[in-house]
């Protein structure tokens, strides 16, 4: 299935204040909207949840931001899947180990 | 790239040093044996740096975590059997040595593609603390205000998202 990805702003505004990665960083970094939009069922499967029954998993997309390659880690709710719409709820910029 | 080409690629690397290993291990060698399986050896080893661009290029353009460590063990295994394939071809090099009362060439770059291979295991092992680093899950009131922010309709779809994040 292909799903709408919805983000929320504050996810949004969050990554867009995220300093020092170059223009392809941040486009390796958008590719996770591409990986939940073509391989969501795949997500919700095998991603992590903090139990079984919430509606909330676990991505971690790992991608090279320019400087360094680096962990990004979005929480996405799949509530409304079954209307074909995943949504990003908080996303988090992994520190670099020893940072 | 292709899904299956880097695993294969792997695993023909881990099954020539293993097998070269048991050769090399072999008692008895005699010179020429020992010289054909070292020139083998010391070839396998030299190959395994050209992995570890296509494993960084792989992840850096932006895969799953999962993924990620998994490329990560395979490299690394790649390069654990290639360092053990290193030990072994010592037993080459002495033969050769005994036998010719000199060094053999490839002895130098047998030492030197043992320093790369360390090299890149210690980068793989740097980058596999980024890949696995622990999350740091938001409470459960995050997640609910950000449910309900949600539902608010504060949110962009993954067009208005893409313009925010790239521009046009």
């Amino acid at each position: 299935m292909t799903y709408h990805v919805e983000v929320l702003s504050d996810v949004s505004h969050y990554l867009r204040g995220l300093e020092g990665l170059t223009r392809e960083g941040r486009l390796a970094m958008h590719g996770f909207m591409d990986a939940l939009r073509d391989y969501g069922d795949e997500a919700r499967d095998a991603c992590p949840r903090r139990t079984p029954d919430s509606s909330v998993f676990h991505l971690r997309w790992t991608f090279d931001a320019g400087p360094a390659i680096r962990s990004l880690d979005l929480y996405v709710d799949d509530s409304e899947a079954a209307a074909g719409f995943l949504q990003v709820l908080y996303a988090d910029l992994v520190p670099l180990p020893g940072s | 790239m292709s899904a299956t080409v880097l695993p294969e690629l792997a695993a023909e690397s881990v099954a020539t040093a293993e097998r070269l290993g048991r050769l090399s291990a072999e008692e008895g060698l005699d010179a020429s044996e020992a010289e054909y399986i070292l020139a083998s050896g010391l070839a396998a080893i030299q190959r395994v740096p050209r992995l570890w661009p296509i494993v960084k290029g792989r992840i850096g353009a932006g895969t799953t975590g999962p993924t990620a460590h998994e490329l990560l063990a395979r490299l690394l295994d790649v390069v654990d059997k290639n360092l053990a394939l290193a030990g072994t071809l010592k037993e080459p090099v002495r033969v050769l040595r005994d036998e010719r009362g000199r060094e053999p060439e490839a002895a130098a770059g047998l030492v030197a593609a043992q320093e790369r291979l360390r090299e890149i295991r210690a980068e793989a092992g740097r980058l596999l603390k980024v890949v696995d680093a622990p999350a740091r899950w938001p409470g459960p009131e995050q997640l609910m205000e950000a449910k309900e922010h949600m539902r608010r309709g504060a949110r962009l779809t993954a067009e208005e998202f893409r313009q925010a994040l790239l521009g046009k």
